[in-house]
């Protein structure tokens, strides 16, 4: 969500946090963005996550 | 054999208890009037069960001597870090927003230490709910390393590790989402265990990432971490990642040389993708050359990067680690501490997206791992790439972090001291194995510790040699 401002990122999840929060929290969160594009792929469509559902065996 | 009860291994006191030699009493006692002299140098204690403990050493006692060992485990005292749920007993999480809990049953590990005899000293420091760092804005102030009470015991099981250390508990437990077993071991130079993923129930632990969470044994050796793997581990049909395996005899694998033991080395996770202390580059390869003596051969092996690890793991962490606290960060968020409250704040900016495909690339690691563990039985590697710097300075959300491919991959990993550097601060090694091998990686630790001198050497404490508060805050 490059197009939101990070005050507008931080109204979407309802959270409130202190205005003296703010820098060291946006920090945290483009170190959060910049791992989320390290994982993004490409990758096959049939890769499945680790915690794909799995029934134990009888 | 130490002379001192405090400093005694689980292995050397459980010996004369059985033979009725040391009483669990006269031990418990001695561990609480240390606790009662030292602890305000170190807070290692948030709650000192000093009543209860006495009883639980009196049955033991009785026990005991009506022929009714249970183990080496019956009338050892111990501690819990403060996320570990305690009938009757407050578990706070180190938080003001668990100030007030009291849980009505044990942790499945809890009462798997209690039914084997374990006397339970106290609730120890964590930070805030295992994530975070050293904070001084909770309501009970952070733990301190023993060595240096200025420096930092290492996180998040903080009190865990400066009490075994410390000699105020002979065995701690632990929790391990991203290090926090290892790296308060490898700052304290003793010995955690983060266990194979499913071997230790994690029912009853405050939860940080399901995924990732993992419980275990902090000890001064590695032969004592076997000693509470063999009581801890077992299968647990009420907790989803509880694995149902044949529990080994993990006492009885150690001993012995690592002839034909082959140890794998990801020497770039240490000399390129984070650079390590100098001095803890030498320990590291002296400590290859004492693994070859014993008969191991030593190869160098190439693994993804190590900054990739932590960046999945970090991204798991928050995601889940907000889907617990979500609620509660968005009504009440004044009762965490600043450290805590980002760190898991963040969690709420991981999309679907992003989980999904951290846990696709993870499975990734997982299979790229196990593809190089075929070809070597051990990884080494030092646990963490500098000592313990000073209290506060720390933040363990920056930069690769050596221990995250192992709760990533859920294979066991255990720390042990391997020395000190020139200003008496340990030096550690990590040695991790394949899954449900937790064995033979204690068994490499063990054979380490009784080759080299470092477990005679204790940090020294005494009851004037407090530390000013207000000089380790600066």
């Amino acid at each position: 969500m490059p197009d939101m401002t990070f005050a507008a990122r931080v109204a979407a999840t309802g959270l409130s946090p202190k205005p003296e929060d703010m820098p060291k929290l946006q920090a945290l969160v483009e170190d959060m963005d910049r791992a989320a594009a390290l994982v993004r792929g490409p990758r096959s469509y049939a890769e499945e996550p680790l915690s794909a559902f799995r029934l134990p065996t009888p | 054999m130490s002379s001192d009860l405090h400093f005694m291994t689980i292995a050397e006191a459980s010996a004369l208890i059985k033979t009725g030699k040391l009483s669990p009493v006269e031990l418990t006692k001695a561990f609480l009037a240390r606790i009662a002299a030292l602890d305000s140098q170190l807070d290692s204690y948030l709650m000192v069960l000093g009543e209860q403990a006495l009883a639980d050493a009196g049955r033991a006692e009785a026990e005991i001597a009506a022929g009714g060992w249970k183990g080496p485990l019956h009338g050892i005292p111990i501690g819990l870090k403060d996320i570990y749920n305690t009938a009757g007993i407050r578990t706070t999480g180190h938080s003001a927003l668990f100030k007030d809990h009291v849980p009505t049953e044990d942790a499945v590990t809890v009462a798997r230490l209690r039914a084997a005899g374990a006397v339970v000293l106290g609730k120890l420091a964590t930070w805030e709910f295992a994530i975070g760092g050293a904070s001084f804005d909770l309501p009970w102030p952070p733990a301190r390393n023993p060595w240096n009470p200025l420096h930092e015991p290492g996180g998040s099981s903080s009190g865990s590790g400066a009490a075994v250390a410390a000699g105020l508990a002979m065995a701690a437990m632990g929790t391990d989402t991203g290090g926090s077993i290892r790296g308060p071991a490898s700052w304290c130079g003793i010995a955690g265990h983060k266990p194979t993923y499913g071997y230790l129930s994690r029912r009853g632990i405050l939860p940080l990432s399901f995924s990732l969470d993992h419980a275990g044994p902090m000890c001064w050796t590695s032969e004592d971490c076997a000693l509470m793997m063999q009581v801890l581990a077992g299968h647990d049909p009420m907790d989803a990642g509880s694995a149902n395996v044949p529990i080994p005899d993990f006492a009885a694998a150690l001993g012995g040389n690592m002839t034909g033991m082959r140890i794998g080395v990801p020497r770039h996770f240490f000399e390129s993708d984070v650079t390590c202390e100098p001095e803890i580059l030498s320990a590291f390869n002296g400590a290859m050359d004492v693994y070859r003596s014993l008969g191991a051969t030593v190869t160098d092996i190439a693994l993804p990067p190590l900054g990739l690890f932590t960046d999945v793991n970090s991204l798991i962490t928050a995601a889940e680690g907000f889907a617990i606290h979500g609620d509660w960060l968005r009504k009440t968020p004044e009762l965490y501490g600043e450290r805590g409250r980002l760190r898991i704040m963040a969690g709420a900016f991981v999309s679907a997206e992003t989980f999904v495909n951290a846990q696709r690339e993870r499975a990734r690691l997982v299979s790229v791992v196990a593809q190089a563990m075929t070809s070597v039985d051990l990884l080494m590697m030092p646990t963490r790439q500098m000592v313990a710097p000073v209290l506060g300075g720390y933040d363990s959300a920056i930069g690769p972090s050596l221990t995250r491919p192992f709760n990533m991959t859920g294979y066991p990993a255990l720390s042990i001291c391997n020395g000190f550097n020139g200003a008496g601060l340990p030096i550690s090694l990590q040695i991790a194995g394949r899954p449900f091998e937790d064995h033979l990686v204690l068994k490499a630790g063990d054979a380490f510790e009784k080759a080299t001198n470092f477990r005679k050497i204790r940090p020294t404490l005494s009851a004037a040699g407090a530390t000013p508060m207000s000089a380790a805050a600066n």
